[in-house]
């Protein structure tokens, strides 16, 4: 009886093992920063970098195990694949910061450290197959950017941004832990899969308490990726906290938001649940491209333009099944790669203190430099979803997902508002290109950086156009994520089945 | 014994109250005090169907414990986030943190 546990436990730890690698790395970094800090500037970045490959590795390895569900967690290759996406973004966000801290002098241990902490929550919210877990995740992933959002203690924008985003967020997570209460009272179990089964069967009678409580949890979902109504908060967080904490939490945050929201809809009731999501997702998608267009700061409109692609994922969602979720994950990867683009570019042209923020800080600045207008100019046509860059085929993914799934309307609605999204994107780059700089306007924007800014700049662009380009093989590996989520559901329900008699299929069918 | 619907009026009382508090509230902490009430009527459901719906297992007291847990690092890092807001404006109104649009 012992060794088959101890089994187990083995089994559970290759499970976790990716988030505890980067949770231990963090730790590291943390130490190291502390300890040594006259060399902090150039090892904890390292420290850090090296902490993602290895948990990379980690993750990597673990999925080659094929581990069955352990308890709480699961490695499916839908966790696989979704990790590295977050492992790439916190790898990205590491190159994209160190500019960026260097210059606002924030070049301290734990920044590193905490953003490392922040991605194991978000792999540990979508490696999660159970309500508790998810919390924790979400929980993981969301303190230490409410720390990161306030880190540059001298401005007070930055305060604020912390402020704002700390009470909503702990608002919003006040409601996932109700909403979990009432799921686990109506069901009696807190596994996401097996919660949505029970109900599904009738095996309890409280329905109506099973979907308050998952709407209350699809609430704080939401909250955390910004669907309107609830993304009143991202504008001024965006804006107010540092530009590299910025881009981490529009990827980041979002990707893990919507990781949880995959793992949570496979398990969701039809019909009710349906019309939720598509009136958030159609409202979402008009308001975001709508507040978008008159926004001046490049800063909020980047984050109405993540409000208005949070809205275009969800359709993705909504969708389900393996083209839906295998769009998700293809979406978010170039979402990553456009979103941290753009922030990259936003990072130079700002210069010091973050004085030239507005739109028309930037006029003629291609003229001055071609990689800035070139880059930038990449980023915002594959935001505003034209061929051949990563943003159109990642929507035409998920356009076609819709269709396919029954949701012709939504479809038609997402390719007029990103019609409107085209608007503000080449806003941009006319800007950019087509104005002749003024001399005595405002802070002027800036266009020299360091080697190492303009290399992941120019990788990012090239990222942008090989994920356009060759999206073939890319699909194929988020494919093989969404059908490992579909499994893994399935191994869920047969793992708490007790006896697979004839009687509670018989039942299960009277019932429906 | 305490039925459980007893439990269920009472968690769901409790969060009300914190939800007013939070969107009635204009102090920071008051607010953050609301958050922590909400947090804490999820746990009594949790402990109360605890017993009723598994039982013999103990799925709701540790998921108790660990919302306890996460409350006390969220507290934390909520009340040094609304000192350093303190130290700069001697002030904790939340309608007075407006440099951003809102």
């Amino acid at each position: 009886m012992t060794a088959p546990s101890l089994q187990i436990i083995t089994w559970n730890l290759w499970v976790s093992a990716p988030v505890c690698a980067l949770a231990a790395s963090a730790m590291v970094t943390l130490i190291a920063g502390a300890f040594w800090p006259a060399f902090a500037r150039w090892l904890t970045p390292c420290l850090a970098l090296g902490g993602i490959a290895l948990t990379a590795a980690f993750t990597i390895l673990a999925g080659m195990l094929g581990l069955p569900p352990a308890g709480m967690q699961v490695m499916d290759s839908f966790t696989v694949v979704f990790d590295l996406i977050i492992l790439i973004a916190a790898f990205i966000t590491v190159l994209v910061s160190n500019h960026y801290v260097t210059r606002e002098n924030l070049e301290r241990g734990e920044y590193y450290a905490l953003m490392m902490l922040s991605a194991s929550g978000a792999m540990l919210m979508a490696a999660s197959d159970n309500y508790v877990m998810m919390f924790l995740g979400l929980e993981l992933l969301s303190i230490p950017l409410y720390v990161l959002a306030g880190f540059s203690r001298g401005r007070s924008e930055s305060q604020e941004s912390a402020l704002k985003y700390l009470l909503l967020g702990a608002f919003a997570s006040a409601f996932f832990v109700f909403g979990a209460a009432l799921v686990f009272s109506a069901t009696g179990s807190t596994n996401i899969v097996v919660a949505g089964d029970a109900t599904e069967r009738a095996l309890v009678g409280t329905t109506p308490i099973y979907v308050i409580g998952l709407a209350m949890i699809l609430t704080a979902l939401a909250f955390k990726v910004a669907l309107v109504p609830f993304h009143m908060w991202t504008p001024d967080v965006y804006q107010g906290a540092p530009t590299s904490v910025t881009a981490f939490m529009a990827v980041v945050a979002k990707a893990a938001g919507f990781g949880a929201l995959a793992r949570v809809a496979a398990a969701g009731p039809e019909g009710s649940w349906t019309v939720l999501l598509w009136g958030l997702s159609a409202a979402t998608m008009i308001w975001g491209n709508l507040l978008a267009i008159s926004q001046n700061n490049i800063k909020r409109l980047l984050a109405y333009s993540s409000i208005a692609h949070a809205g275009y994922l969800l359709m993705g969602i909504l969708a389900g099944g393996r083209a839906g979720i295998s769009a998700v994950l293809f979406y978010l990867l170039a979402y990553a790669a456009m979103t941290f683009g753009a922030f990259a570019a936003v990072i130079i042209l700002a210069g010091r203190g973050d004085g030239a923020e507005d739109i028309e800080d930037y006029r003629g600045i291609a003229r001055r430099s071609p990689l800035l207008g070139w880059t930038m100019a990449i980023f915002m046509f594959s935001l505003a979803g034209l061929p051949p860059f990563a943003g159109f085929f990642g929507k035409l993914y998920l356009f076609s997902a819709a269709v396919e799934a029954g949701y012709p309307g939504l479809t038609v609605l997402a390719v007029l508002t990103s019609v409107m999204g085209v608007f503000y994107y080449l806003r941009v780059t006319v800007v950019m290109w087509m104005q002749e700089p003024e001399a005595e306007s405002g802070p002027a924007a800036q266009t020299s950086a360091p080697l190492l800014s303009r290399l992941v700049l120019s990788a990012l662009a090239v990222a942008v156009l090989a994920l356009g380009i060759f999206s073939s093989p890319v699909l194929r590996w988020t494919n093989s994520g969404s059908a490992g989520l579909e499994r893994s559901a399935e191994a869920a329900i047969q793992m708490t089945l007790p006896e697979p008699t004839n009687a509670p299929a018989a039942l299960s069918g009277g019932s429906r | 014994m305490i039925p459980a619907s007893w439990c269920v009026a009472l968690s769901a009382v409790l969060f009300s109250i914190g939800l007013f508090g939070v969107l009635a509230r204009r102090n920071a902490v008051a607010i953050l005090m609301s958050i922590e009430l909400m947090l804490n009527a999820a746990n009594i459901n949790f402990v109360a169907f605890s017993r009723s719906v598994s039982p013999g297992e103990l799925t709701g007291q540790i998921f108790a414990i660990f919302v306890m847990a996460i409350a006390a690092g969220e507290a934390a890092v909520g009340l040094a986030i609304v000192i350093a807001l303190y130290r700069r404006r001697s002030n904790i109104t939340v309608d007075e943190v407006n440099v951003l649009k809102w």
